[in-house]
């Protein structure tokens, strides 16, 4: 349940049903120059992407199907794309000072995958990523995804833009969510997202 | 205009051929990292504007949301902030749907792209 320190936006579910099969990967980003930890990005998340093409191949299996390939890999760069916007993400606004590892996990279930990733973020950037999550939610994800499109071709080094957040929905179909939740010293926010991808 | 290459990708500019191939994986750390790609691009698409240009990204495994931006930002700069009068088209694969999700992206913003799967 949210409580007072707690909000939550968008589609994020708190109580997901346990899952036999899942994968967490914990880092710190604020341990190496941010160079380095960003060429792990892809090796991370190709890990991931091939830990769930492994899932969904045995379940292929179980069920009797054959197993299409260009399904397969179509999928896997799902799952690989999403991995790497959250990782990339959890980069660029990890909070260093905040002694907490970020966090990824992956949750696999029949039809769905569920990633869910937490790093610290300062006060004050919460407040800008809520502002962003507000109009995510309040508007078309289409028209937002295009809108930055043509907005950030006018403008010069656009940073922050969203677009990979964006991207999941409109391009993978995929459902997301956030959880804002301060830390007990009331230093800084802890920020959870959630996206769902159907398979 | 020299190639842009890295041990993950690589960019080739064939004026000869009016053709850009790109290979491997972007995944650079945001707008900034893809200034001089996108500047190849455009420069590219200076010299062509009154021909044809193709760029091929069949051999492309691999593409971050700051690439796919430096990519829109290409095809506005020729469509709407320049209107070039060029011919330009987009070569992917027909199975791999990112390539085909890319080409449908970019076709909105661009009507007039020629997109070509295979």
């Amino acid at each position: 349940m949210a409580n007072a320190t707690t909000q939550l936006f968008g589609d994020f579910r708190e109580n997901l049903p346990a899952s036999e099969e899942y994968l967490t990967i914990g880092f710190s980003p604020g341990r190496r120059p941010l160079q380095k930890r960003w060429e792990n990005n892809e090796l991370s998340a190709d890990f991931i992407a091939d830990y769930y093409r492994s899932f969904h191949v045995d379940q292929q299996e179980l069920k009797g199907a054959e197993a299409d390939e260009i399904d397969i890999e179509n999928v896997r760069d799902a799952v690989k794309y999403i991995s790497n916007e959250l990782f990339e993400n959890s980069m660029k606004f990890q909070l260093h000072s905040m002694g907490v590892s970020a966090k990824i996990a992956l949750s696999l279930y029949d039809e769905e995958i569920v990633f869910s990733i937490s790093n610290g973020v300062s006060k004050q950037q919460s407040v800008v990523f809520q502002e962003y999550i507000q109009r995510f939610i309040n508007n078309d994800p289409q028209d937002l995804y295009f809108e930055i499109m043509r907005a950030s071709a006018r403008e010069e080094n656009v940073e922050q833009s969203g677009m990979g957040l964006l991207s999941m929905v409109c391009d993978y179909g995929a459902t997301l969510g956030w959880r804002f939740a301060l830390t007990e010293d009331d230093a800084c926010v802890l920020v959870t997202t959630m996206v769902c991808l159907r398979v | 205009m020299p190639d842009i290459s890295d041990k993950k990708y690589s960019i080739k500019y064939v004026p000869e051929e009016a053709c850009i191939t790109c290979e491997g994986s972007l995944l650079l750390n945001g707008a900034p990292a893809y200034e001089p790609i996108l500047n190849l691009f455009k420069q590219a698409a200076e010299e062509k504007k009154d021909g044809q240009l193709v760029i091929d990204i069949c051999q492309l495994k691999f593409m971050n949301s700051s690439a796919i931006n430096m990519m829109t930002k290409f095809i506005m700069y020729i469509s709407d902030i320049q209107a070039l009068p060029i011919t330009l088209r987009i070569v992917a694969r027909e199975k791999v749907a990112w390539q085909e999700r890319l080409c449908i992206n970019l076709k909105r913003l661009m009507p007039d792209l020629n997109t070509q799967l295979k």
